[in-house]
């Protein structure tokens, strides 16, 4: 079997990496993506996993919310007789 | 495809690999999944020679689709230029290539394919090389290209039966 390394990538470890990136060229996410002389001064392979690590914040935040609304599909689904009835009113106004 | 059946297709297609005697890993081949839909592939090789493959794919789920399509990717073959205390390879984008195709481009261009064959400039797209797609080549048809070329000696434009106009 291959040997090889896996990291699982939470939507912090995401965030983490798009920050120091910011950081490291003094670039905000929206100004790369925006603006095409400021992506230049970044070097190609930087750029690459960048605008890669958006693009996996983008699907972490996308699957945290159809889940989200899964859970709460079941909490309607489950009726007024469920227990913690007060966090589902709450979930459900929110 | 999915993250899974990526993995294991990346997997099977490293043990199937034949490298030569002045090849060594470095580091082991990286996965990072965000979700079943979305993760980064990273690998890297390096020959006696101080010269390096390395090849990078980022997958991300197709619209309104339960599968993944490659989103972006960099293949590159060249002179390692230097490294850090560590051992690590720092790459920038002035470094020495013997060929490079990846389809991120900084500027006007948007996101295409191009090649650099040689040297870092010119960016060579599609519309200026004949016999490859180059969106379309796959990362291990990449690694034995370079493979062979170190082995026979034959130019990469001939081995990925390519040439520039």
């Amino acid at each position: 079997m291959t040997k090889s390394r896996e990291i699982f990538l939470s939507l912090g470890d995401a965030e983490r990496y798009i920050r120091g990136f910011e950081g490291k060229y003094g670039i905000s996410s929206e100004d790369l993506l925006r603006d095409p002389t400021l992506r230049e001064k970044v070097p190609e392979d930087d750029a690459f996993e960048w605008v890669a690590f958006l693009d996996l914040k983008k699907e972490i935040e996308t699957a945290q919310e159809e889940l989200h609304l899964e859970y709460l599909a079941d909490l309607e689904s489950a009726g007024p007789g469920i227990p913690h009835r007060e966090i589902r009113a709450e979930l459900l106004a929110a | 495809m999915d993250y899974l059946q990526y993995k294991q297709s990346v997997e099977t297609a490293i043990e199937n690999l034949k490298l030569p005697t002045d090849c060594s890993r470095v580091g082991e081949p990286l996965f990072r999944p965000a979700t079943l839909y979305a993760w980064i592939f990273e690998w890297v090789l390096e020959f006696e020679s101080a010269k390096y493959i390395r090849v990078w794919e980022q997958y991300g789920r197709c619209a309104g689709l339960q599968e993944s399509r490659r989103a972006r990717f960099a293949f590159h073959y060249g002179l390692i230029p230097k490294k850090d205390g560590n051992g690590k390879i720092l790459r920038d984008d002035g470094d020495p290539v013997d060929i490079r195709i990846d389809d991120y481009e900084t500027g006007q261009g948007g996101v295409q394919a191009h090649l650099h064959y040689g040297a870092p400039q010119p960016h060579y797209r599609q519309e200026s090389v004949v016999g490859l797609q180059l969106a379309d080549l796959e990362m291990f048809a990449f690694i034995k290209a370079v493979l062979k070329h170190r082995k026979s000696g034959k130019t990469l434009a001939k081995i990925l039966k390519f040439r520039i106009k």
